[in-house]
């Protein structure tokens, strides 16, 4: 199905995903109005970096990806994936694609649906057979392996929405709403999986409204507004507030504390000023999974 | 997992293994649709076919005929309805629904053709018209056999019980075997699937460029009536042109016979009804011109399919 | 502007091929048609006659369907003795399945046989008018079988309808006619030898009616003799006698009783049907006397002879 390519070596690209003055313009069949839904974003992403594309409903995420998936065609600007020009059938190969709130064949089993895909991929045969084990292993579905898709909860849905994802392997891995809809031990277990992809090294680039599980797992953050990028730059870049410190400490007592008050008011002439303090809040996320997993022990003692 | 590579592998154009992985995933989804389910129905109407008896009340040799001839037009009748229906359906909702559930989008993004994804859904849709035919001809086969059979069997007592000589029974016979399950049958059925294959991928390229499923079903429809009628438009158009009087009609006429396909040819199970045989060479004919609309069909499907955006 | 043209592209690809197909398809559907694959052109005349079924029965197949279950509703207009309904309902069947022989028999019987019966004996009309209803039902299904055999020329089957009703002495028959038709039925090539046989026999059958071919139908059972002993039958064994008695035939070769019948027993038995049978006009030669003689070789009791007395003309 897929051969090697005969041609000497291309040098390694320098990104996974180049993104150069993107513009893709819709224009309405009768009255002939043109609506610009991206409006030239430029973005590149490093090959093993997490990426994370976020904006108002509307704002031109979706057509972003689209044109970088060569689903719709740029009107003017570049998209290349690996140095590929993303609109050729090849840039493929590389990339993995969880869409929005997927829906596969109802009719088909969790393993056959990525045997599917693993065939269209040009898998075959033993390999594919382990590949697919080792994916319904990784999202937790051999439980449920052989039973129709039409049966699953939409958190099971996104589970093989991303192992049909992985089924090649691919080099790129493009996530739009990756957690939507699902559970918080779910969510959890995917942004576990994300840290996990990008140890392997593999890129990804994702789209969430979740700005606490993107603030997580992304490296770089680019924000877009009707069309246009905004803000672009690593989390630390763009969520550190300059001028402020934060501290934790643990089992400190209140002479600890004291001392460190007295001192802060000793360097106010330099400006430093006390604003907050007290104990930090956990999340409600946290306290949800570690109330389940108790329970989950309790019960299997 | 690798960070980088110095090739990036190529698809090929177009994969007939790729193709058989969306076949068999579109035969399989449609079977588990139950679709088979209709053979039950056809079986019944067979077997009350075969019940009917016409009365032989003028003396004419035209009645055992005319039962074996009933048993084969509701055969014939319930497949093209049948082959017509999974065709056009089947076809005309395959892209839509792909589309308007979002599977499309999880497809086109592995390396696969556009070209490969039109042939492999299609390829499906026909593999199970062509199974479904095939087993309808088998249970045609067997009811219009047992009926010929037993008819054969009574006439053969009467005329030998008259002292009609063996060859001059057989002579007589000849005419109602010619009724009975023959060659023709099955080529007959092979032309319904020839027609299928046509609708299909008539269905097929509406649908490339329709954006509603209701409207493709319409469309084609429209598309196969006016296929049926279309020779009787070509012929008028062409006994106009020959006697060198064009009018509104006759312009009207030509541009149906250049625009819509001829599906009237595909109808041969006609002459199979009547008792007559299909020449092999027609049945060549009437192939080549099916694939070739089908092939003309598929390139324009792809073309209007392959820049499409979602 | 782009899905536009998209459209006017793949019209004028469908434009271009459909040109190019054109004659090819033109010529091999004129093929189709003559080898009767494929159903008849309706013209735009037949299509209004038909109405809705005229569009349901453009999908291939379901014309001869829909005609069988439109001849089973005639039963009940034949029940009904509706002839009117019949007729209009064999009108369309005719056209939805021209080349069935059952339909077009059918409505041939229908007017010639059970039409013009009832009315033969419909009290509520005059006399005139029941001859002339009579007539008119005969002659319908002679224009329904004179239809079938433009529809489907060269089909023995449609022929051996028409000469059947002409030759048909309740019905108005017309036995030139129906000799000319047998005739043009020995014409047509490949015509399985056991209609040939019974056209051959149907001929000298109706020729013995038609008084002033009295040498032809002499000669015809003759050479039918000669042939083979399939034809040794009645018909053929008592023309000979008829005829080689006719005054005006030219007899090259008179054969005796026994040579003609086979046997004594054998003639008389015949003979004596012929007689019983004899249509009232005819003037069966020589058969009166054949019967005396063979009455008096077979030594028959003259209680149980067709002429115990010895006819006046006789000596």
């Amino acid at each position: 199905m897929t051969e090697r390519s005969k041609t000497p070596p291309k040098p390694i690209p320098q990104f996974a995903v180049e993104i150069r003055d993107l513009v893709k313009t819709y224009r309405s069949s009768f009255k002939r109005e043109t609506f610009r839904a991206v409006d030239n974003v430029s973005l590149n992403i490093a090959p093993g970096e997490v990426y994370g594309l976020i904006g108002p409903n509307g704002s031109g995420k979706s057509t972003t990806m689209k044109a970088l998936l060569g689903l719709v065609a740029p009107t003017s600007g570049i998209c290349k994936v690996f140095g590929c020009d993303s609109r050729k059938v090849d840039a493929r190969s590389e990339i993995g694609f969880l869409p929005e709130n997927p829906y596969f064949y109802k009719h088909q089993t969790a393993a056959e649906t990525l045997k599917f895909y693993g065939k269209l991929c040009g898998i075959r045969g033993k390999e594919l057979k382990n590949r697919v084990d080792e994916l319904l292993e990784l999202v937790s579905l051999n439980h449920a392996r052989n039973r129709r898709l039409g049966g699953y909860s939409k958190g099971m849905l996104q589970r093989v929405g991303l192992a049909q994802a992985l089924i090649q392997n691919p080099r790129l891995l493009v996530l739009d709403e990756p957690t939507a809809g699902v559970d918080p031990i779910g969510s959890r277990e995917i942004r576990d999986l994300i840290f996990q992809l990008k140890k392997e090294g593999v890129t990804i680039f994702l789209c969430s409204h979740l700005l606490e599980q993107v603030q997580e797992v992304c490296d770089r953050v680019g924000i877009i507004f009707e069309g246009q990028m905004v803000n672009e730059g690593t989390l630390e870049k763009l969520t550190s507030i300059e001028n402020q410190h934060e501290l934790i400490i643990e089992n400190a007592d209140d002479g600890l504390l004291e001392s460190i008050d007295e001192l802060i008011i000793q360097h106010q002439t330099s400006g430093a000023k006390l604003i907050s303090s007290g104990t930090p809040r956990s999340s409600l996320e946290k306290l949800f999974i570690d109330t389940a997993n108790n329970r989950t022990r309790t019960e299997q003692k | 997992m690798p960070t980088s590579t110095q090739n990036f592998q190529k698809t090929s154009f177009i994969s007939f293994s790729r193709i058989g992985v969306i076949a068999s995933h579109t035969f399989t989804q449609l079977v588990r649709m139950k679709v088979f389910y209709f053979l039950i129905a056809f079986v019944i109407l067979l077997w009350g076919s075969k019940q009917i008896i016409f009365p032989n009340e003028t003396g004419g040799d035209g009645s055992p005929e005319q039962e074996l001839r009933l048993i084969k037009s509701a055969g014939f009748a319930a497949m093209n309805m049948f082959s017509m229906l999974l065709a056009l359906s089947a076809t005309a909702l395959l892209i839509p629904k792909d589309i308007e559930d979002r599977t499309l989008y999880t497809i086109l993004c592995k390396p696969v053709p556009r070209l490969d994804y039109l042939l492999g859904k299609l390829l499906g849709v026909l593999v199970l018209i062509f199974v479904s035919l095939i087993a309808m001809d088998i249970v045609l086969s067997f009811f219009l056999n047992q009926k010929a059979a037993s008819i054969i069997a009574i006439q053969t007592e009467q005329l030998t019980s008259r002292g009609i000589p063996k060859e001059l029974i057989n002579e007589q016979l000849a005419g109602l075997k010619a009724h009975g399950v023959t060659i023709n049958i099955h080529l007959a059925t092979f032309a319904i699937f020839l027609k299928a294959i046509v609708i299909a991928s008539i269905a097929l390229l509406i649908s490339t460029f329709s954006s509603s499923t209701l409207f493709t079903l319409i469309l084609t429809l429209i598309v196969i009536v006016i296929g049926l009628i279309q020779a009787d438009a070509r012929d008028y158009a062409t006994t106009m042109a020959e006697f060198g009087q064009q009018n509104q009609l006759s312009n009207i006429s030509l541009a149906v016979a250049v625009f819509f396909p001829d599906l009237q040819f595909l109808s041969v199970e006609d002459g199979v009804i009547d008792g007559r045989s299909i020449p092999l060479r027609i049945i060549g004919q009437i192939s080549i011109i099916a694939l070739l609309y089908f092939a003309i069909y598929i390139i324009l499907s792809w073309f209007a399919f392959r820049k499409k955006e979602f | 502007m782009k899905p536009l043209l998209n459209i006017i592209l793949i019209l004028a690809i469908l434009a271009v091929t459909g040109w190019l197909r054109m004659p090819y398809e033109q010529k091999l559907s004129e093929e189709l048609h003559a080898l009767k694959l494929v159903p008849p052109r309706l013209s735009l005349e037949d299509r209004s006659k038909l109405k809705q079924k005229a569009f349901v029965a453009t999908y291939g197949s379901l014309r001869p369907t829909i005609a069988a279950f439109m001849s089973v509703k005639t039963t009940n207009y034949h029940s009904d003795q509706n002839w009117d309904k019949i007729e209009d309902a064999f009108k369309e069947i005719v056209l939805l399945d021209p080349y069935n022989f059952y339909y077009w028999d059918q409505a041939a019987w229908h007017m010639a046989s059970n039409a013009a019966a009832d009315k033969q004996n419909d009290r509520s009309l005059t006399e005139i008018g029941r001859k002339q209803q009579f007539q008119n039902y005969i002659q319908k299904g002679k224009d329904i079988i004179n239809q079938s055999i433009k529809v489907n020329p060269g089909d023995w089957r449609y022929l051996n309808l028409k000469a059947k009703l002409e030759a048909n002495r309740y019905r108005d028959p017309d036995y030139a006619t129906a000799v000319a038709t047998y005739q043009e039925i020995l014409q047509i090539p490949d015509l399985p030898n056991h209609i040939k046989r019974s056209a051959k026999l149907e001929i000298l059958f109706a020729m013995q009616k038609l008084p002033q071919r009295h040498q032809e139908s002499y000669n015809l059972a003759i050479q039918l003799f000669e042939k083979d002993t399939s034809y040794h039958v009645p018909t053929v064994l008592n023309e000979i006698l008829i005829g080689q008695n006719h005054p005006l035939n030219n007899v090259s070769n008179s054969m005796s009783l026994s040579e003609i019948y086979g046997s004594n027993q054998n003639a008389y038995k015949k003979l004596k049907i012929k007689w019983l049978r004899r249509e009232l006009g005819q003037k069966p030669y020589g058969l009166e006397e054949a019967i005396q003689q063979v009455e008096n070789k077979l030594l028959i009791p003259q209680t149980k002879r067709l002429f115990p007395h010895k006819p006046l003309f006789m000596n």
